[in-house]
């Protein structure tokens, strides 16, 4: 398997010294946690079996030999399996990563290294998934969990202590962790802390006492109760006193998806009280509800007259229909003598309107939502009328399907047999025969008058419905928009995170993975300066397994994946905000939380794109935290299409090697035949690179990265760096990767 | 040795049977082959007389037919008064009524368990719906244009003559059908009469003339042949002459066609029945009960 090693980002600025970390037997995998510059007690402030998998060289001057030799020395000294060398030339140009081990690897590709950086601070922060599995069982948990890097983040996770504890200058343990972000504490937040549990206490009393009211004996009665289920408004005050329940209960949220939900459910709540207070002020300022009691009643007295206008033209003969004249007066005269009632009613209750609204309007500071669902059943009362003539309609048209249908039966001397469930034939008595095809001619000729009554007052109250429909949704909306986690997405996508799916061991037929970069066309600028600028490189990791090769330059657009993430301004801001949606449509749509992984962005699952496996994208790799960033040199006028000359552009390079040492005795020989500086390999060896694993995304197939040189080779790679051109993001045999 | 076998055949006789060996060439045919071939057996010889009489309850049904035209021709152009019309009707199913239970002596009425009191509930039915469905009859296709009425109820008068139960024995014939399509033409004719009276009165009339007259026709020929002819030719007579009162030309028209029906078919049918060839055997018809379906694929 191939031997993993995780870096922390914040390490990369610290001073020569120990890599103490954690190493996963299973997954081959080193985490490292920290970098420990002068070796006294590596406390065990966490759970984690914690220990030094090797060091940590970084130049700043020129390479020491005492310091390179005694570095070498530690590892006879620690006895970790493999050991660890990492190295960091002359601020950060370039790096070697080199893992000894003391037995020659028995599994294939257990000579390779894979250096993965990860942002500690950020893993620690991923609040939706905490570490569940305890040490004991871990081994188990991990094998049979699918994440493969579940074991490594939970690592990650478990070790907050001794990421918070330490400070860059304490004591004797210097630890590279110098920033102190993630704590977050001032005397308001917590005052705020002290006094939010009694106030929980008083409110969740309250709140019990008004929801053992509402669950009165009195109110499960017929009337009531019938209201109860019809009236949105108590609905709407029921749901909140349920919010409001959740909100102030003192139990102790279990799991950060419920605390989540908590955050979700309040910000919500104060957001329709604002709302609810503003219309609040509007409403009542400057005698607003008189003029719109004013204005109310005329309204109901058009709709009323447009009604009746309706019915005139229906008693006529409306679009040239053959409607049976009879029927057509007698349905007419009927639906306009309950205008006319609705009419009286209207005028009855007009003195009243005024102090009605202005009580309804109060009702707005429980929340804009209780208001609006008061206007809706305001709706719903004013337009009884438009309900009732849907109800006759219906009614009417109903029966006279249902008995055209029995009769048209009994026209063909067939019946309905219950018990089967099937038309059987009957013979009917001559009398029967008679009535029942009068009454079928009487159905079939009465039918269009009815059909056409009851679909315009279906239309009708379907514009009802529809208005609403609409309030409804706008309630539901502020009820249950995630507006925290919204936002959580939107400024600190990482607290989010969910397991990591991507980068699961694979088998060992299959083609190592391999970064692939996306187009010049897609990142906006050269591939060089975009990797600095911190794009986002999909790793095509997983869809090698798939044995699928085209580049998803195809999906990239829909979600703006593989977009540089350094775009200035309202460019990225929209970009963000376009796919913090996506993630959210996706998270509705699988019915599990925003898909967001640390390090690892999961880009789209088969369901979406038909492919069997997910797409990782490599997300905050910001090229590591080069100082000072390094630019493009002003050689070429900006003109960033040719092919990057190495002599001027010196990029950051990368470089991983293992080594392997075939006498148990001796851990350092020289770098055999496994060295693993890609792009160097095949000059300084004599072999060709092993066709299992095909150069695949060479200057050929991406135009991007076409113009790169190839390094020259050096002698040694162990000892001897090759020349600091181009970056090795990620290397393995036979692929250059930039 | 060599002519033993040969005298053997001489003996040896020829057996419709494929397995035994004999000593016959493949080809060979032998005199017995087809002896027990029979031609029509089924095949009935026809009475031209009696097929005349039968072809009867034909002509009867297009003069029903013809008939009601008629009277409904004569109630919309106001020649018919309804009273008149009322009365003959009323009359004519008492007379019907007691030459029901007269012609058999009262056994069709012992066996059908038909009891009086039923038959005038029945009656009560139709004359009480009728009356209170006549006035919604009348209104009922007053916004329907004339021509749809029209071409309604003749499709349904056709639909009446082709479904009605002929006494042969056929899937397409359902009486029930048959009386019902009638019934929804008079409707929609007598939607078109003036008053709601004549929708009443020609409703009524529908029900008798094509509900209760082919009960008593088929009794009336069952038991009294003799006078059932007398009957079909008084019918057919007085639905010509109704029609003549009309237009000339129809009624030449429909007598042609009675004519036909009632003559020149059953000659065209014993003329025919000389063509016939139904041949049959103590043969098995070859029958393919497999399915095919997995050799066409």
């Amino acid at each position: 398997m191939v031997l993993k090693a995780f870096f922390p980002t914040c390490c990369v600025s610290a001073d020569s010294g120990l890599l103490v970390g954690r190493w996963v037997p299973e997954q081959s995998s080193a985490v490292v946690l920290a970098v420990k510059q002068l070796l006294a007690q590596v406390r065990q402030a966490s759970q984690v079996g914690v220990a030094v998998l090797g060091t940590w060289c970084h130049c700043r001057q020129e390479p020491e030999e005492s310091l390179g030799r005694f570095l070498e020395g530690l590892g006879a000294v620690f006895l970790h399996e493999p050991w660890l060398r990492l190295c960091r030339e002359r601020g950060g140009t370039f790096w070697s990563c080199e893992a000894t081990r003391r037995q020659a690897p028995t599994a294939p590709g257990e000579d390779q290294v894979m250096l993965v950086f990860y942002d500690q601070r950020q893993v620690l922060l991923s609040q939706l998934h905490p570490p569940t599995v305890l040490p004991d069982c871990q081994a188990g948990a991990t094998t049979a969990s699918t994440g493969g890097l579940a074991a490594v983040f939970d690592t990650v996770a478990r070790s907050e202590v001794l990421f918070r504890s330490d400070r860059f200058d304490e004591g004797p343990v210097r630890l590279s962790h110098w920033q102190s972000e993630g704590v977050e504490a001032s005397i308001l937040a917590e005052l705020a802390k002290r006094a939010s549990g009694p106030v929980c206490l008083l409110l969740a009393s309250l709140l019990s006492l008004v929801s053992a009211v509402s669950a009165c004996r009195v109110f499960k009665l017929w009337p009531l109760s019938f209201l109860g289920s019809k009236l949105s408004t108590c609905e709407q005050l029921r749901r909140r006193l349920e919010h409001l329940t959740l909100i102030f209960s003192t139990r102790k949220a279990e799991n950060p998806a419920q605390l989540m939900r908590k955050a979700n459910t309040v910000v919500s709540v104060l957001l329709d009280v604002a709302l609810g207070l503003m219309l609040l002020s509007w409403l009542h300022g400057r005698s607003r509800i008189g003029h719109l009691a004013d204005a109310l009643v005329p309204v109901a007295d058009h709709v009323a007259e447009e009604l009746q206008h309706l019915l005139q033209w229906l008693m006529g003969a409306p679009a040239g229909l053959k409607m049976n004249r009879a029927l057509d007066q007698v349905l007419g005269r009927f639906f306009l003598y309950h205008i006319h009632l609705w009419i009286s009613y209207i005028h009855l209750m007009s003195p009243f309107v005024e102090h009605i609204l202005w009580h309804v309007g109060l009702s707005a500071c429980l929340g804009l939502t209780v208001a609006l669902s008061l206007l809706s059943d305001i709706i719903a009362l004013l337009t009884f009328h438009i309900y009732c003539f849907y109800v006759y309609g219906a009614r009417l048209y109903c029966m006279k399907i249902h008995g055209l249908s029995s009769l048209w039966r009994l026209f063909r001397g067939k019946k309905w047999n219950v018990l089967r469930q099937r038309v059987d034939s009957c013979s009917y008595d001559l009398d029967q025969l008679f009535i029942g095809t009068l009454l079928f001619t009487i159905l079939l000729f009465l039918l269009p008058t009815a059909a056409l009554y009851y679909l315009v007052f279906t239309l009708l109250r379907l514009l009802v419905v529809a208005v609403q429909g609409l309030i409804h949704l706008l309630v539901d909306l502020i009820n249950s928009l995630p507006l925290y986690s919204l936002g959580l997405r939107l400024c600190r996508p990482y607290r989010l995170a969910d397991k990591p799916t991507a980068l699961q061991p694979r088998g060992a037929n299959l083609p190592p993975p391999q970064l692939w970069l996306p187009s010049q066309a897609l990142l906006g600028r050269p591939v060089p300066q975009a990797v600095l600028w911190g794009a986002h490189l999909p790793l095509e990791a997983e869809r090698g397994q798939a044995g699928l090769r085209e580049p998803p330059a195809c999906l990239a657009p829909p979600h703006g994946h593989g977009q540089p993430s350094a775009l200035p301004g309202w460019h990225q801001l929209s970009w963000r905000v376009s796919r913090a949606l996506w993630t959210l449509l996706c998270a509705l749509e699988h019915g599990r939380p925003c898909y967001h992984t640390l390090g690892l962005e999961v880009v789209g699952s088969e369901q979406m794109w038909g492919w069997p496996a997910r797409l990782a994208v490599l997300r905050h790799w910001h090229c590591l935290p080069w100082d000072p960033l390094p630019t493009c040199c002003g050689h070429h006028g900006g003109e960033h299409s040719s092919p990057r000359c190495p002599e001027h552009c010196p990029m950051p390079t990368l470089c991983t090697q293992v080594q392997r040492a075939h006498p148990p005795q001796q851990p350092q020989v020289e770098g055999c035949g496994s060295a693993l500086a890609v792009g160097v390999e095949g000059l300084s060896q004599d072999e060709p690179p092993s066709p299992r694993h095909p150069p695949a995304p060479s200057a050929e197939q991406h135009p991007a990265s076409g113009g790169l040189k190839q390094s020259p080779s050096p002698s040694r790679p162990g000892t001897s760096l090759p020349e600091p051109h181009g970056v090795y993001l990620l290397t393995f045999p036979g692929e250059v990767a930039l | 040795m060599c002519a033993q076998p040969v005298t053997n055949t001489k003996e040896v006789k020829w057996q419709k049977v494929l397995y035994e060996r004999q000593p016959f060439p493949d080809n060979y045919v032998d005199r017995r082959f087809l002896e027990e071939l029979r031609k029509n057996i089924h095949a009935r010889k026809y009475q031209y007389w009696a097929v005349v009489f039968e072809s009867s309850v034909v002509i009867q049904q297009l003069c029903s037919v013809c008939v009601f035209v008629v009277i409904w021709w004569y109630m919309d152009e106001g020649l018919l008064a309804p009273h008149w019309l009322f009365g003959t009707g009323l009359a004519s199913s008492l007379i019907g009524y007691v030459l029901f239970d007269l012609i058999d002596g009262g056994e069709g009425r012992k066996k059908s368990g038909q009891t009086r009191w039923a038959d005038l509930k029945s009656a009560l039915v139709f004359i009480t719906f009728t009356y209170g469905f006549s006035p919604v009859l009348k209104t009922l296709t007053e916004s329907v244009s004339t021509d749809t009425i029209y071409a309604m109820s003749v499709f349904m008068l056709l639909g009446h003559l082709i479904f009605f139960d002929y006494g042969a024995n056929a899937a397409i014939v359902s009486s029930t059908l048959s009386l019902n399509m009638a019934i929804f033409a008079s409707v929609c004719l007598a939607s078109r009469l003036p008053r709601s009276l004549h929708a009443f009165i020609m409703v009524t009339f529908a029900i008798q003339i094509f509900a209760l007259w082919p009960m008593l026709q088929k009794k009336l020929k069952a038991c009294t042949p003799r006078s059932y002819v007398g009957v079909t030719l008084l019918f057919a007579f007085s639905a010509l002459g109704g029609l003549l009162s009309i237009s000339a030309v129809g009624a030449i028209l429909f007598a042609l066609l009675l004519m036909s029906v009632s003559c020149l078919c059953p000659f065209y049918l014993i003329r025919l029945q000389l063509f016939k060839e139904n041949i049959h055997g103590p043969w098995d018809e070859a029958e393919i009960k497999e399915d095919l379906s997995r050799f066409l694929s």
